[in-house]
């Protein structure tokens, strides 16, 4: 038992209370926030302190050829911690630290483990932001949404995860470390090794240490709800709003299914007769933001939507509430919720959310979708129940043509969730053949033998 | 897992969880140990692996559910709804009916039940305790002398009341004025009645000089709740068959406006557990609606009665208020506790850090858990500590306990009442209540 004795090598560097091992705490990481994935015990569950540490479990784990499954909170929705081979689960809890806040360079240095919301918290009175903010800002680690590459809500003005991400130290599956990037704002040394760590969820190496980008908190903000009683009004709308030149930082979309489900459970005061609701916010040096608003809502208006504007902190909560009641609004409704993130250019968004509503139609689905509409990123959400498994086949069809569509129409398989295993069997449509054999080439040039994370993104020769 | 069967039922509410991992933000248990087995996420899918078959009910696994505070701070934050805290606590029921407890619980709660037995063996305790306890030097409070029912040495615990709360009065004690207006029974609970008589004399005082007349049943037992909620369903049953009929036999003599407490988790008991405990037994289940409904913490109640409207003199201190995870998430009491020290002349009032977060105690965990409900502790006291207070307050006897044994191991010299306690010194230094 070659797993038993990595454990053993383990247990004897780091103590028995950093490496789990009862069932009862295996089961405990045999899933994430993933719905209708497959679940799989780790062997052992480890939890370093220190960069030393990882390396000492990489060495080892490449001695006995042991397969390691980083992870962060587990909140990701692909797959992407679930240790479906078995091995070691190594989770970054306790490398939490803050290691330097640098507000002349404008950059953190973080421990892979620390929450995004406490490195937000850390750099408040500095009066900074780290923007990428997932809907999960309060759990997710720096690492877990660096390796998954998060967007959120502020994508559209801000970016992503990949936008922020200066500098790294990575540990390699045979234990070595090397650093990339730095505090400089240009940097093109060789290759972009720290582009290419980003958003390898977990595969490629381990992110032991981050530097990032901070920003300047903008001074004012202002939120409006956009209700629109024909689809493509809302369409015409998002490319109005871009034509104006405003660039919001967030430009939501809901639909009717998700607008009905919202106001079922939450009575959050949404019209359950509209086709569509935006929900936009404009931030940054209050002249500026009052003359976006005002913008906003004169293109509003001229394709007939019935437009709010929250006045105070309480009406823009409210706002936001609708928007954040969403998925959980959904989530409630049926036993599994499965959550897609097929993106689009912005300009074929409402052509995107009619194909999703015929093919809901037609494998006899329920399917809400709301989603970050700036920038093309929807979530159609699928309500049904991974037990029934009549129903799930009909699922796991529309979830191809979905897919199918999106890559059709210029799109992309995902716009923030990345990969993980249940998206590897559409990469050949968007890269083709060639395109994935190069990610297969990246991967073995770094770890030949499938240890980090095997059974994601790129599949093993078989 | 077909003998699993309340599990089961538990299954519509395991369904609504989505696993997005919300609850780790809040969970002490999770910021302290960092394992997914110590937050709700982790012990919801250890209930699917017991129903799926995949686990096998065990000690073990059994552990893992004592592993929660029961704060409800996770079902406060999940965007779902879910209602974890009933989840876990139907997973421990199910799991001791199969496994039996741990001998030591088994041991306690047993004892537990027998309430003349429990009293007096209280009673004798606190009149030997010196022999038990050895009395720290600083401060109130001793320490164990060596372990019983499981403690852990280095605890402190207040000292027993040498005369039981429930003792001090009648079971009719008239308003002041002779002229009743409203009628309110007193559930004391065990912590109050034999730790706490200061609490319950002030309270009733209080009430009383607001023209309610307080009636103090003698038969009442301990709510249960430290028996149910770690599983043993049978005895807690027992428990709460016996405070309803003693409760629905004083309220068929006195005709009762309310029943209150003093405790976060006694009010819960009447106001919500006695209703699910007893669900198939039509006769008790009838007793404890009725009973449910007329349920009060009793800082809502003195407001209610108008114990504001009276002249109030001044009392001069700092104080801050720590939120009872029964009293602020189930019974939703956060405001009056309060509006009653905000009200009182001389009083500043300054907020904690996260007053609503757990103190640790949790009842019997802070026993079977001594460490990490002490790392739990600690956080608060120190939260209570840089309030820069000269007094902190709760309203549950089971924080008040839990507080104070964090403050003293930090070496914080603050004491702690129940907010009711405060009015009580200022009716004395207004005159309402002759001193
Ligand atoms: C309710 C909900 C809302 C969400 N909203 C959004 C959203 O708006 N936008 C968005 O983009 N995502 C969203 N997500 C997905 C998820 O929150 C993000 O992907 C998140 O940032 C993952 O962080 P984590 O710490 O949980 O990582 P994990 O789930 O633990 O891990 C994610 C990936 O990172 C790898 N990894 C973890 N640590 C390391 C490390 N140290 N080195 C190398 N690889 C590592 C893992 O192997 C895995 O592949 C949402 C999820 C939920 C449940
Ligand atoms: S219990 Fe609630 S917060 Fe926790 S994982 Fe489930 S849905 Fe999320
Ligand atoms: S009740 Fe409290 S201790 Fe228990 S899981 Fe929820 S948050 Fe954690
Ligand atoms: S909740 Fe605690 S204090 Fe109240 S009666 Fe029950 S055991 Fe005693």
């Amino acid at each position: 038992m070659s797993v038993q004795q990595a454990i053993r090598e383990v247990e004897a560097l780091l103590g028995k209370e950093r490496v789990l091992t009862t069932v009862e705490d295996l089961a405990c990481y045999s899933f994430d926030g993933t719905a209708d994935a497959p679940s799989q015990r780790p062997d052992a569950v480890i939890m370093p302190k220190s960069t030393e540490e990882v390396q000492a479990i990489m060495k080892i784990a490449s001695k006995y050829k042991t397969p390691v499954y980083p992870r962060g909170a587990g909140t990701n929705l692909s797959g992407g911690t679930i240790p479906l081979k078995g091995g070691l689960v190594v989770t970054f809890q306790m490398m939490n630290k803050i290691l330097e806040v640098d507000s002349e360079n404008l950059t953190a240095t973080v421990q892979p483990g620390v929450i995004i919301a406490s490195l937000n918290t850390a750099v408040a009175p500095y009066g900074l932001i780290y923007p990428p903010d997932p809907g999960t800002v309060s759990t997710a680690t720096m690492a877990g949404s660096t390796a998954e590459c998060s967007g959120g809500l502020r994508g559209l003005k801000y970016g992503v995860t990949k936008h922020y991400i200066m500098g790294m130290e990575v540990v390699l599956a045979n234990g070595e470390k090397f650093r990339a990037g730095g505090k400089t704002v240009k940097n093109v040394t060789a290759y972009d090794l720290v582009k290419l760590f980003t958003g390898s969820e977990g595969t490629l190496g381990i992110i032991t240490e981050l530097i990032v980008k901070l920003i300047p908190a903008p001074e004012a903000k202002k939120s409006m709800l956009a209700i629109f009683s024909d689809l493509d009004d809302a369409g015409k709308t998002i490319a109005g709003i871009i034509a104006a030149k405003v660039i919001p930082a967030t430009l939501e979309i809901m639909d009717k299914t998700t607008i009905e489900t919202v106001e079922a459970f939450a009575k959050a005061g949404l019209p359950t007769d509209a086709e569509a609701v935006l929900l936009i916010e404009v931030d940054g040096i209050p002249e500026v933001v009052e003359k976006e608003a005002q913008a906003v809502v004169e293109v509003c208006k001229r394709f007939n939507g019935k437009v709010q504007v929250a006045r105070d902190d309480a009406e823009r909560e409210k706002l936001w509430a609708a928007r954040r009641a969403a998925l959980p609004a959904l989530a409630r409704k049926s036993p599994t919720t499965v959550l897609e993130d097929a993106t689009v250019p912005r300009s074929r968004i409402p052509e995107m959310l009619r194909a999703i509503r015929a093919i809901a139609k037609k494998y006899d689905l329920l399917i809400g979708t709301f989603g970050h509409a700036g920038d093309g990123n929807l979530h159609p959400t699928i309500l049904c129940d991974e037990h029934n498994q009549e129903q799930m086949k009909r699922v796991h069809k529309a979830v191809d043509e979905i897919f199918r569509v999106a890559v059709d129409m210029g799109g992309t398989l995902s716009g923030e969730h990345g990969i993980g295993m249940a998206k590897m069997k559409y990469l050949e449509w968007e890269l083709g053949a060639t395109g994935v054999d190069v990610l297969r080439r990246i991967k073995e040039a770094l770890d030949p033998d499938y240890l980090l994370n095997p059974g994601k993104m790129v599949a093993g020769r078989s | 897992m077909a003998d699993l069967k309340t599990l089961e039922q538990a299954r519509e509410l395991i369904n609504q969880c989505m696993k997005c991992g919300n609850c780790q933000a809040v969970c002490p248990l999770y910021a302290e140990t960092m394992h997914e087995g110590a937050v709700a996420r982790g012990k919801i899918r250890l209930a699917v692996d017991v129903l799926e078959g995949k686990l096998q009910p065990s000690h073990a696994v059994l552990d893992k559910f004592a592993l929660c505070l029961t704060c409800k701070a996770c079902e406060a934050n999940c965007p779902c709804g879910v209602h974890c805290v009933d989840i876990i606590l139907q997973a421990r029921a199910q799991l001791a009916e199969k496994v039996g407890l741990p001998f030591i619980k088994q041991t306690i709660f047993r004892g537990l039940k027998l309430r003349r037995l429990f009293n007096l063996g209280l009673k004798v305790g606190a009149n030997f305790q010196a022999v038990a306890l050895k009395s720290r030097r600083e401060g109130k409070g001793r320490t164990m002398r060596f372990p019983v029912m499981g403690m852990d040495m280095r605890r402190v615990i207040p000292d027993l009341a040498t005369t039981h709360s429930r003792d001090m009065f009648d079971e009719y004690n008239p308003a002041h004025s002779g002229k009743g207006k409203v009628r309110a029974a007193f559930f004391t609970g065990c912590v109050n009645n034999l730790i706490y008589n200061d609490t319950c004399k002030a309270i009733v005082e209080v009430l009383r000089a607001n023209d309610v007349d307080v009636i103090v049943p003698k038969e009442q037992h301990c709510c249960g709740a430290p028996v149910f909620i770690n599983g043993d369903r049978n005895i807690g049953r027992d428990m709460a068959r016996h405070n309803l009929e003693v409760f629905t036999a004083a309220d068929e003599k006195y005709n009762l406006d309310y029943v209150f407490m003093a405790c976060g988790t006694c009010v819960c008991s009447f106001a919500e557990h006695y209703t699910h405990l007893l669900h198939d037994e039509p006769k008790y289940l009838a007793m404890a609606e009725k009973l449910a409904k007329k349920t009060t913490d009793v800082n809502p109640l003195v407001i209610k009665v108008g114990g504001l409207q009276k002249p109030l003199g001044k009392v001069e201190h700092v104080v801050t208020y720590h939120d009872s995870c029964h009293l602020a998430r189930s019974m939703k009491v956060t405001a009056e506790p309060r509006e009653i020290m905000k009200a009182i002349p001389g009083i500043r009032f300054v907020e904690m850090k996260d007053a609503a977060r757990c103190c640790g105690g949790a009842g019997s965990f802070s026993l079977t858990h001594y460490d990490l409900s002490k790392q739990i502790t600690t956080k608060k006291a120190e939260n209570i500590r840089s309030t820069g207070a000269t007094l902190a307050t709760t309203g549950c006897p089971g924080c008040r306990m839990t507080i104070e044994d964090g403050l003293a191991q930090s070496n914080v010299k603050i004491d702690t009442v129940h907010p009711v306690a405060l009015l009580y010194e200022s009716y004395k230094n207004s005159g309402v209540i002759k001193g």
